[in-house]
């Protein structure tokens, strides 16, 4: 202000909600001695029309230059008198409030004295602030003429129906694959009895038709910036992974979906399949498939194989899909041997052990289908095409697991691979190591012989390091794969080791896998406790010895699989647990062992007891063999001297954890020779993924990008525990025991076909769509694709309408109620579903349990509303209604039920409510009780219902067939997440806050951004529309204007002040602030700016500054309000 | 002169603190009539010069008041205001000044109990404080 301030107070009394406290008299004759106030009054409501003219007046009277007006919030009248200034002819920007009323009177009522006295300092700092106010004009700015409508239920339709026939395009996101929100799911409405199937799809197909109407649904609002008239909105269009452009609404894929899920839409009451419609009235009439992530099965395995996707075409019993996926989708070529011997961690991550302890049988299914492949192609069939022939030239060392499948997987893309095999026959540790009768020796070649097939050589009885030297197959080749296993046994290190009838484990495997003669004596002890041990074991008594195996734990430490030490011990096997050899003795051959006892000590590095030995405890036994089965380790003496490849302290090849890259960039290991002795599948993926790494270095590709899910990982994902089918794990179909004594026949044998199906129904389906792909084929015109992806779609609005509706509160918040434990008691929602003929039950209720019709129901009130216990003080407002409405409803079905309604309260304040209720409580066995339940719980087939009446003051107890709770609403999923997006408030429960309860309860404080129905708060549907469609009116009263105008209080930089630093710039969050590059001074867009100025506050030269509130306002502010009383 | 009443200078963000005050006395709860009140748009308006400056004043307290993180109006001011007032509060530590009497807080505008019991206990701590003699120091 350069002329001399002339300015004026009006302190208001407001009734006596300021001058009953604070002396208003006082406070306007303090106001009038400070210097450049030049005119005070008091008046008793400033704001009225006198008051307001009394401003006027005075504007004109004493030529007032500045404005203080000591009343309310500046959030209630600051417009009121800056639109008076500008009626007197004063720049409303010289106006300020002085608020003595909410932070000076009401807080301080029993103070008047000290309350005065702060309102005189308040009146104080603002006259002072005044004095440096400035005068400036609105800006302009242009609206964008467009609505965003958030959430597709009654009041979004509503409030977008209402915006798109006053002519205005809205898109209208819904987070569903359909639009209709609850009411779509309500049986009928109160207090009319109207059908919501009849009265709302109208309006659903309205809002799917109108031209105006850009609908959205499956959708989200991803992020919103921008201003009032001018929003950014990004919306992620999640992908339904079908084409709806092209669907039909036929629903015949849903027929081919072997996947059940729980259907949300009927509260769980019902399953709907992977790929569903919500409802059949569902807007649009399209189809989505329910897709969650990797489930825990397949993310275990190292290869990736879809475990639920076979598991689930197997329970559709089409296992020509099951072998695609098991054998052609991973080019997997030890499908087979991998049905019979592999580790399953498919199985150990299957979330069906926290149902009953049993994991999906995954391995049974995939030996059913491998069963089925070989039946019906007479081996294994996979893909043998190769992509396109390259030049480029790969070694493999190794034909096992890891080598072989790196083998397939290479020459695929049509690289020349070689491999290099010491032994005359492929299959590596599968060959030597495993026995027969758990995975006979044709299986294993039919699968070794389809990387012949497809066109890999492999160079048998070819030794590296004797027949041909390592370095040499280096210098040959493009790239090396090194997959050599762990072959080399391990030693005891006591005496005696050496005498003659003591073998190692893989030695002997391998002599009888090569059906070498083995001479075996009578009494075997076999030393170890793992898988090894146990394959020798059986070999042994199947070559007529008795065997006993000794292990220096307990049985519980063993790390063979437990199936296999039960097969051992069923077959005879004798097991001697806590000991271990520590002498061999004999004359030339083994003749006897000398023993300890152990006993279990402290756990160990791997978590397992460490054996410790007793003293004194040695004992002897005779016996004629020992076989030892304590370890393998990779033999690497093929390598050389100076080969240049880096190892690790134990032993083993040092590798790249990501890229399987030894120290030689193109020298690549993977299975035991990296790991030293592992799982077989863990050699397969190491191999696939090496192949994968070979491929990239041959295209100059990066070795690294996008490979964190390669190996193994862990998958939260859970299906429904509480909602499992209850079915025991299928019992493996083995031969008997005789039977498999007598040879090497193979003990487990195929599955039965309808128990494999029925097996496969115990999967809870934790990611729904198991990608088994079945439904693509039963789809005519090509609508699935199961590589859609999530398309962010860039919108630009003028306003935007958020109508994101509520929920219940979760059952498990109410653990006095049954928690959800009970089945017979549900949510008011789920009654709902059992009353609607579009329901589960086709509109007559049966209980969940049993499905029988129920004959005496509890209606519930209250369940969790008006109970700060719960966190909800509030009334949810709906329940007294729609209880009511329930009630009758259900002896309108159940002519002979009987109803009990607990309440505590009946609140029924509608039009046509209170009398709806009346004729409910007039009805025959409809019994209201004024009280609180306190308890429900189970007895027999009941559910016991404890309360009081408080009318007659008795304890009542109920044994009811059926409960229905009206759980508290609470705000809808995302609230929080969205009022964060949108930067508007919530209150403490999430509903969405109104800039003024009661005056401007539709609009948010963010100017542009409207709230409609039940996300600000509970509210019946008759509300919820008159809201949506004020909500709408408010829209439309700023699209009828042609310009919005904007506060012009923002930011301003003094160009003679500024040096360019650009420490502002770095603060903005709105990238309103720019450099010059010419003059090297800041520059502030003004229509950008918010006005927030966290730029002037570190502005180092003070050179930037926020309109009338500048740094030497607050300061002299400050200095006035710290001022002594 | 009766028992040390504490000055102390609030800067309120608009929407949030300045909103819980309001709606503090709307709801009529009471609490002392220390604090000073400065409507600022944001938390992060605030100057750290304005918190050093209201003490050489003779403020025996500063309070600022900001959103919750995450919910602030201008995207990240109450954060850059967090990181400000650390500042302040660690050279006043370092010259062994009571940082104390500066104090940030989150109250959202639907925390009208929260603003009260804030500014009650921050006038409590500094009436235990005793009066600060920062002012004098500095004058």
């Amino acid at each position: 202000m350069s002329e001399k301030p002339r300015i004026g107070v009006f302190v208001c009394h407001c009734g006596l909600n300021i001058a009953g406290v604070i002396d208003v008299k006082k406070v306007a004759e303090e106001a009038r001695k400070i210097p450049g106030v030049v005119f005070s009054t008091t008046y008793v409501y400033m704001c009225s029309e006198p008051g307001q003219q009394l401003v006027i007046e005075s504007i004109k009277k004493y030529k007032l230059n500045g404005v203080v007006v000591a009343n309310c919030s500046p959030s209630l009248h600051q417009r009121t008198f800056r639109n008076a200034a500008a009626r007197a002819g004063l720049n409303p920007y010289r106006v300020e409030i002085a608020n003595i009323r909410e932070q000076v009177s009401w807080p301080h009522e029993h103070e008047p004295e000290i309350a005065t006295r702060k309102a005189i300092r308040i009146v104080k700092a603002t006259v002072e602030r005044v004095k440096n106010n400035m005068a400036y004009i609105p800006y302009e700015i242009s609206i964008n003429k467009k609505a965003l409508v958030i959430g597709g239920g009654i009041a979004g339709i509503q409030a977008s129906l209402d915006i798109a026939e006053a002519g205005y395009e809205v898109y209208l996101v819904e987070k569903t694959p359909s639009i209709g929100g609850k009411m779509i799911l309500l049986s009928e409405t109160f207090p009319t009895l109207d059908c919501p199937q009849c009265i709302e799809t109208p309006k659903m197909t309205d809002a799917s038709q109108n031209p105006n109407i850009h609908l959205y649904t499956y959708s989200e609002v991803e992020s919103v910036e921008g201003y009032v008239g001018n929003f950014k909105v990004k919306i992620r269009k999640r992908s339904p992974f079908v084409d709806w452009d092209i669907c039909k609404g036929c629903g015949d894929c849903t027929e081919a979906c072997p996947v059940d899920m729980i259907n949300e839409v009927d509260r769980g009451l019902s399953t709907r399949k992977a790929i569903y419609r919500p409802f059949d009235q569902a807007v649009p009439s399209v189809f989505t498939i329910d897709k969650r992530g990797t489930p825990a099965c397949t993310a275990a395995c190292p290869i990736h194989l879809n475990a639920h996707g076979y598991v689930m075409a197997t329970k559709a019993r089409r296992y020509d899909r099951a072998w695609e996926i098991v054998r052609k989708e991973r080019d997997f070529v030890f499908a087979a041997s991998a049905a019979r011997i592999c580790t399953h961690p498919c199985e150990g991550a299957c979330k069906r052990q926290l149902v009953d302890g049993k994991a999906v049988g995954i391995r049974d299914v995939k030996r059913f289908v491998t069963d089925w492949e070989f039946e019906k192609f007479g081996g294994p069939n996979i893909d043998l095409t190769v992509e396109k022939e390259r030049k480029e030239k790969v070694a493999i060392i190794g034909a096992g697991p890891a080598g072989l499948q790196a083998a397939f997987d290479l020459r695929k893309k049509g690289y020349k691979v070689t491999v290099y095999e010491a032994l005359p026959k492929g299959g590596g540790m599968l060959l030597v190591g495993i026995p027969k009768y758990r995975l006979p020796k044709d299986v294993l070649q039919k699968e070794v012989e389809l990387v012949e097939k497809i066109g890999a050589e492999i160079k048998y009885n070819t030794k590296v390091g004797k027949d041909i030297e390592f370095k040499e197959i280096v210098d040959n080749y493009d790239a090396v794969f090194v997959a050599a296993g762990a072959h080399k046994s391990r030693s005891m290190g006591i005496p005696g080791e050496d005498l003659e009838g003591i073998y190692h484990a893989t030695h002997f495997l391998k002599k009888i896998n090569f059906d070498e003669n083995v001479e075996l004596g009578k009494k075997v002890l076999v030393v170890g406790g793992g898988n090894s041990a146990m394959d020798a074991a059986r070999s042994a008594l199947r070559l007529g010895a008795d065997v006993t195996v000794v292990y220096r734990r307990s049985q519980k430490e063993m790390p063979a699989i437990p199936e296999e030490v039960h097969d051992a011990m069923e077959e005879g096997v004798k097991f001697m647990f806590l000991a271990n050899p520590v002498e061999f003795i004999g004359n030339g051959k083994v003749e006897k062992v000398k023993l300890i006892r152990m006993e279990l000590g402290e756990p160990d590095a791997s978590g397992r007891r460490r054996p410790v030995p007793i003293e004194g405890s040695e004992f002897e036994m005779e016996v004629d063999n020992v076989i030892l089965a304590i370890g393998e380790k990779p033999d690497l003496s093929f390598l050389g001297e100076n080969s240049g490849i880096e190892l690790t302290p134990w032993g083993t090849i040092k590798v790249d954890t990501v890229t399987f890259q030894t120290s030689n960039p193109k020298v690549f290991a993977g299975g035991d020779v990296v790991t030293g002795p592992n799982t077989f599948i863990d050699a397969v993926g190491h191999g696939k993924r090496a192949a994968i790494s070979i491929d990239r270095m041959f295209k100059g590709e990066d070795l690294y990008k996008g490979r964190e899910h390669e190996g193994p990982f862990k998958s939260n994902l859970v299906g429904d525990i509480n909602r499992a089918v209850i079915l025991p794990r299928m019992p493996e179909n083995k031969l008997p025991v005789e039977e498999r004594i007598k040879g090497f026949k193979e003990v487990v044998m195929t599955p039965k076909e309808d128990e494999i199906v029925a097996e496969s129904t115990r999967c809870i389906n934790c990611s729904g769509c198991s990608e088994c792909r079945l439904c693509e084929e039963k789809c005519e015109p090509k609508a699935i694709n199961h590589f859609l992806k999530d398309e962010i779609i860039e919108v630009e609005v003028g306003a935007i309408i958020v109508a994101t509706g509520f929920d219940l509160m979760p059952m498990e918040k109410l653990p006095e109620y049954g928690g959800g434990k009970i089945p017979d008691v549900i949510d008011a929602l789920a009654f709902e579903r059992l009353l609607a003929a579009s329901g589960p039950t086709a509109g007559v209720p049966r209980r969940p349990s049993d499905g029988k019709i129920p004959k005496t129901v509890v209606f519930v009130s209250c369940a969790g509303s008006r109970d700060p216990a719960h966190g909800v003080p509030y009334c949810s407002r709906i329940c007294c209604m729609y209880l009511a409405k329930q009630a009758m409803l259900y002896k309108h079905v159940v002519h002979d039920g009987v109803a009990y309604n607990f309440y505590i309260d009946i609140r029924s304040n509608g039009k046509g409510y209170e009398e709806f209720v009346q004729r409910v409580r007039e009805e025959r066995d409809l019994i209201y009780l004024r009280g609180k339940v306190s308890k429900i719980f189970q007895r027999g087939d009941k559910v016991v219902v404890w309360g009081a009446d408080t009318l007659t003051g008795q304890k009542v107890e109920i044994e009811a067939d059926l409960v229905v709770l009206s759980n508290a609403m609470i705000p809808s999923e995302g609230t929080k997440e969205l009022a964060q997006k949108l930067r508007i408030p919530q209150d403490e429960y999430g509903w969405f806050n109104g800039a003024h309860l009661k005056l401007r309860p539709l609009e948010t404080v963010t100017a542009g951004i409207f709230i409609a129905g039940a996300a600000q708060f509970p509210k019946d549907i008759t509300d919820t529309v008159s809201q949506a469609s004020g909500a709408a009116a408010k829209v439309l009263s700023m699209f009828a204007k042609p310009k919005l105008t904007k506060d012009p209080l923002v930011a301003n930089v003094n160009t003679e002040v500024c040096a360019g630093c650009g420490i502002c710039k770095e603060q903005c969050a709105y990238g309103a602030i720019t450099i010059d590059p010419k003059k090297k001074v800041s520059v502030v867009n003004e229509a950008l700016c918010e006005g927030c100025g966290a730029c002037a506050a570190v502005c180092p030269s003070g050179a930037m500054q926020l309109r009338n509130l500048n740094k030497k306002q607050i300061i002299r502010m400050v200095e006035v309000l710290t001022e002594d009383y | 002169m009766g028992e040390f009443e504490p000055k102390i200078v609030g800067f309120f963000c608009n929407w949030c603190t300045s909103s819980a005050a309001d709606l503090a006395g709307t709801s009529r709860l009471q609490y002392p009539a220390n604090v000073r009140p400065i409507r600022v748009p944001c938390s992060g308006t605030v100057d750290p010069v304005y918190l050093l400056r209201a003490l050489r004043e003779g403020a025996d307290g500063v309070m600022i008041g900001g959103c919750h993180p995450g919910d602030c109006h201008y995207i990240t001011g109450n954060l850059k205001a967090r990181r400000r007032v650390k500042i302040v509060k660690t050279i006043l530590e370092s010259l062994r000044l009571p940082h104390e009497r500066v104090l940030l807080a989150w109250i959202s505008a639907s925390e009208g109990a929260k603003f009260q019991r804030v500014v009650t206990d921050f006038t409590k701590r500094l009436k235990e404080m005793g009066p600060s003699d920062l002012s004098k120091k500095w004058k």
